[in-house]
């Protein structure tokens, strides 16, 4: 229904209509069980035009609820003009990163892995978001990269305390961080492992590709995965296998629209991909995107209120005039 | 400016001369029941009561109204309104706030110094939408809290969160320039400036603030130091974040104007003293005038549709005139 409508709470205003018919259809035969017996079948017409009408208003009233609610459908292409380059790293910090199936560990690795990126992106502002359970702006983009490097060197599961992993809440986070008002593109660098606990990422990738902004996710990990201690303080422990889980990652780069992509941190030149992702081919910076937008489809609602209100106005009338 | 995507509709607002003339051939309008209660040849039955000619005259405005906010809802109502885009990071302004217990002072018109020092920061960043702000806290200890960022949400809500005695009790000035200085020499000769907001003269650090001081000018950083407060006793009222305990008293304010000054000096920079709220606003005017705002690189044409309340409006309208009409006069669809 979100993605449906823009604001779907207005959709409970179109329930008024069955307080409203009801109160009619009650009154209507009250006045034909004391005024029908009077006259006969004579006025069969005006009954048929008055039921037409209040019948086309509640349609009308439907019809500017629905309009009201903001129904969007399909996509537009908008054009951006874009100069300078922003990347906002996304630092999976979920317990299941400390799995030590690539050396020395995932979190260690991804948190070297993103510093060399930072230390290639001269003149790019960077930001660092983490995400567990929930997720937190660490540090706001900024060209100071040594604010960037110190926050990725000190990861750790213990940075936020909430349990699980919603990659999604990352994402959404990052986005919200990139400046409206700045020209520069925006990238958001995602590393996982994947194993995620709310099913949000998706929904977080198609997101990414309304915006206009890429999301490039390298996976950290490996697809045969080692076993974690899911109970780490009590005395009998509980293994769990985590793996890396590809499929769900490719799936959420090309759900997140043109170019996005996802690499695996292990695959040899993976950060030059990551790096040309991130940067525009041509030395000036510039570079023309496209946004997605949804199409606002309210003036068909509307229409269809106006053709239902001035058929209200008039069928009944014609009705009655023909029958009478 | 506004502006409709679909002006032509507007001609729908025609139905409304069309719907009176064809009322008034009796093609549309009210549906009656015939019953004839008067004499023969006597006058027709008319609404005689006030109140019901009122409710008429007010049903059939608001109907009227509804369907012309329908119509203005469907040609597409914009405002448009250019937005200014920034390509770089402008200037790198940090502010190093002094967090020691005798910023909460009330000696600023009502406010405390701290507060009062963070509410003229964030006019002043509000009207530097290109520059990037960085923060920085002083006590007994110094620690970046935002690096030089363009994000200035971010850079606000931790302004904002910033808690008297959170650095510890004393006041590092050396550490707090040195710390705010190493975030911002990758800039560039020009493009930085640290503003250092204090009441208080340094007690502790290991970093003299003349030493830090005098490192700035080699990077092309500039220093303001912005002396904070009154002297004489000022009420003071603080709880400790660490231990809980509050503190409410009087302080005897005194602060070595002259060292500050020196600190200044040193980083080839500006001390200014500013003791009320009219002065801390000229200080911080001064400062705007002599650090350039960043211009932007173009503007960009921003559409806010308004239609969802036009609409909104016309719901409410119609629904006024179904309600007058069947609820007060009784009628009957």
């Amino acid at each position: 229904m979100k993605g449906l409508f823009s604001h779907p709470a207005a959709l409970f205003a179109a329930l008024a209509a069955i307080p409203a018919l009801l109160a009619f259809a009650i009154s209507f035969k009250r006045l034909k069980a004391a005024y029908f017996p009077l006259i006969g079948q004579s006025v069969r017409g005006v009954s048929r035009a008055v039921v037409a009408r209040a019948a086309l208003f509640a349609v009308a009233w439907a019809f500017l609820c629905i309009a009201l609610a903001g129904p969007r459908w399909g996509s537009s292409l908008v054009p951006e003009r874009q100069q300078g380059t922003s990347v906002m790293f996304v630092m999976d910090v979920s317990r299941s990163m400390t799995v030590a199936d690539v050396p020395p560990d995932r979190l260690t690795f991804a948190s070297r892995y993103a510093a060399l990126l930072v230390e290639r992106l001269e003149d790019a502002a960077c930001g660092v978001v983490l995400v567990k359970g929930s997720s937190a702006l660490a540090v706001p983009l900024t060209q100071d990269h040594r604010s960037v490097t110190a926050t990725l060197d000190s990861l750790s599961p213990s940075m936020l305390s909430s349990p699980g992993s919603s990659i999604g809440a990352g994402i959404k986070t990052a986005l919200d961080a990139f400046p409206a008002s700045s020209a520069a593109s925006r990238t958001i660098v995602l590393f996982t492992d994947g194993d995620e606990t709310s099913g949000s990422l998706s929904e977080a990738a198609r997101a990414v590709r309304n915006s206009g902004s890429r999301l490039v996710i390298v996976g950290v990990g490996t697809g045969q995965g080692a076993e974690l201690n899911v109970y780490p303080g009590s005395d009998e422990p509980r293994m769990q296998l985590t793996r890396l889980r590809e499929d769900s990652l490719k799936q959420a780069a090309r759900a997140a629209g043109k170019g996005s992509l996802y690499v695996n941190g292990l695959e040899p030149g993976s950060a030059l991909r990551v790096l040309a992702a991130t940067q525009p081919a041509d030395g000036a910076h510039r570079r023309l995107v496209y946004s997605q937008k949804p199409v606002e489809r309210y003036a068909l609602f509307l229409s269809l209120a106006i053709v239902a209100l001035c058929a209200g106005c008039l069928t009944g009338r014609f009705t009655w005039k023909r029958e009478n | 400016m506004l502006s409709f995507t679909r002006p032509l509709c507007f001609l729908l607002l025609l139905l409304l001369p069309a719907y009176r003339l064809l009322k008034k051939s009796g093609w549309v309008g009210g549906l009656e029941f015939p019953l004839t209660l008067g004499d023969w040849n006597g006058l027709p039955f008319r609404w005689s009561s006030p109140f019901m000619r009122v409710a008429g005259v007010l049903s059939s405005a608001a109907g009227v109204l509804g369907f012309a906010c329908v119509v203005a809802a469907l040609s597409g109502p914009v405002l448009f309104r250019e937005e200014p885009v920034y390509s770089g990071t402008g200037t790198g302004i940090v502010f190093v706030l002094d967090v020691s217990p005798s910023m909460a002072a009330r000696d600023i018109g009502n406010e405390t110094r701290l507060d009062s020092a963070r509410r003229f920061i964030r006019s002043f960043v509000a009207g530097r939408p290109g520059d990037s702000f960085g923060l920085a806290a002083l006590g007994s200890e110094a620690a970046l809290l935002v690096p030089p960022t363009t994000d200035h949400r971010a850079f606000s809500d931790r302004l904002d969160s910033l808690a008297i005695g959170e650095m510890g009790d004393g006041t590092a000035l050396g550490l707090g320039i040195a710390v705010s200085a190493a975030h911002l020499v990758d800039r560039g000769r020009g493009r930085s400036c640290v503003i250092l907001l204090t009441d208080g003269e340094n007690n502790t650090g290991e970093i003299n603030p003349k030493t830090a001081a005098s490192v700035l000018p080699r990077y092309g950083i500039r220093l303001y130091v912005v002396g904070v407060g009154t002297r004489g006793e000022v009420p003071l009222d603080y709880t400790d974040p660490v231990s809980g305990k509050r503190y409410t008293g009087v302080l005897n304010s005194e602060y070595d104007e002259s060292a500050l000054r020196e600190i200044a000096l040193k980083a080839e920079g500006t001390y200014v003293s500013a003791s009320s709220r009219d002065t801390l606003a000229a200080v911080f005017d001064d400062i705007g005038k002599s650090v350039p705002v960043s211009g932007s690189s173009w503007t960009r044409t921003v559409e806010d549709p308004v239609q969802y309340p036009v609409i909104a409006c016309a719901c409410l309208l119609l629904a006024f005139a179904w309600v007058v009409r069947r609820l007060v006069m009784g009628a009957l669809s």
